[in-house]
């Protein structure tokens, strides 16, 4: 995913922020990272430039 | 979940546009004409493989099955790994939304109608393209070994049930295109 989807992704869950961490990127391309919603505690993996947004809640992790 | 039919057999779905070419292409005309010229907010969702959104240069997709979000990223297409019910998208950001042959396959489209009129700015533009329930391609379909696989639990609708669903989740029918089981309907967010 481009860095800047950020600016109209949200939690599936409470539509509250996302904060992007980035474990591996290829120029503006993330590739490899984590979306955390503080609100909800839950953390959004970003696999092979996928973030993976299907909804979840903390106790499913 | 109709869904992970989607994951098991991606090839198999994905193979079904190029051995019925003439539907697809079609189906693809059809929408083309109502669909609103896209730019780069406009969002397909059940973007499946690709197969709608790359020719429509629609540049973004909300699919919930891996298999085929990758197909539709290596199609070009900006994947989100999402549900229609749940999009993972802000208030108000998209311009335009397309949804082909994903109403049949949801729970309930109530949901997935509601965060779409969500989404979208106001005047936002909804085109969905279904099959309808009883008609040509849906009798078709049930009779069809490959395509069985993927309707066997699907659940159709009249395009008047689709027009009162719409109506509902805050939506005006703009344009419908229903010929041969197979309709195209354009509704904008009004309120």
């Amino acid at each position: 995913m481009r860095k800047n989807l950020m600016e109209i992704l949200c939690c599936p869950v409470c539509k509250g922020e996302l904060e992007l961490t980035v474990t591996e990127e290829s120029g503006e391309e993330v590739l490899e990272g984590t979306l955390r919603c503080a609100a909800c505690s839950v953390d959004y993996p970003i696999s092979e430039g996928i973030p993976n947004l299907l909804p979840k809640t903390a106790c499913e992790d | 979940m109709s869904e992970d039919i989607f994951e098991q057999f991606s090839g198999d779905y994905d193979c079904w546009f190029e051995e019925h070419r003439a539907e697809y292409r079609a189906e693809l005309a059809r929408i083309r004409r109502l669909f609103p010229r896209p730019d780069s907010r406009a969002l397909e969702v059940g973007v499946g493989s690709g197969r709608f959104a790359a020719p429509l240069g629609v540049p973004l997709g909300l699919e919930p099955s891996r298999a085929l979000g990758r197909m539709a990223r290596r199609r070009g297409i900006e994947v989100i790994r999402g549900r229609a019910e749940s999009i993972p998208i802000r208030d108000g950001s998209c311009s335009s939304v397309l949804m082909v042959t994903v109403i049949c396959f949801l729970d309930d489209p109530v949901p997935a109608f509601e965060e779409i009129h969500r989404i979208l700015v106001p005047g936002g533009t909804l085109v969905l393209g279904f099959i309808e329930r009883e008609g040509e391609v849906a009798r078709k379909y049930l009779h069809e070994k490959g395509k069985h696989r993927f309707l066997s639990r699907a659940r159709f609708y009249s395009s008047g049930e689709v027009r009162e669903l719409l109506g509902r989740t805050g939506f005006s029918v703009m344009a419908i295109d229903s010929r041969a089981g197979f309709s195209v309907i354009a509704a904008r967010k009004d309120r």
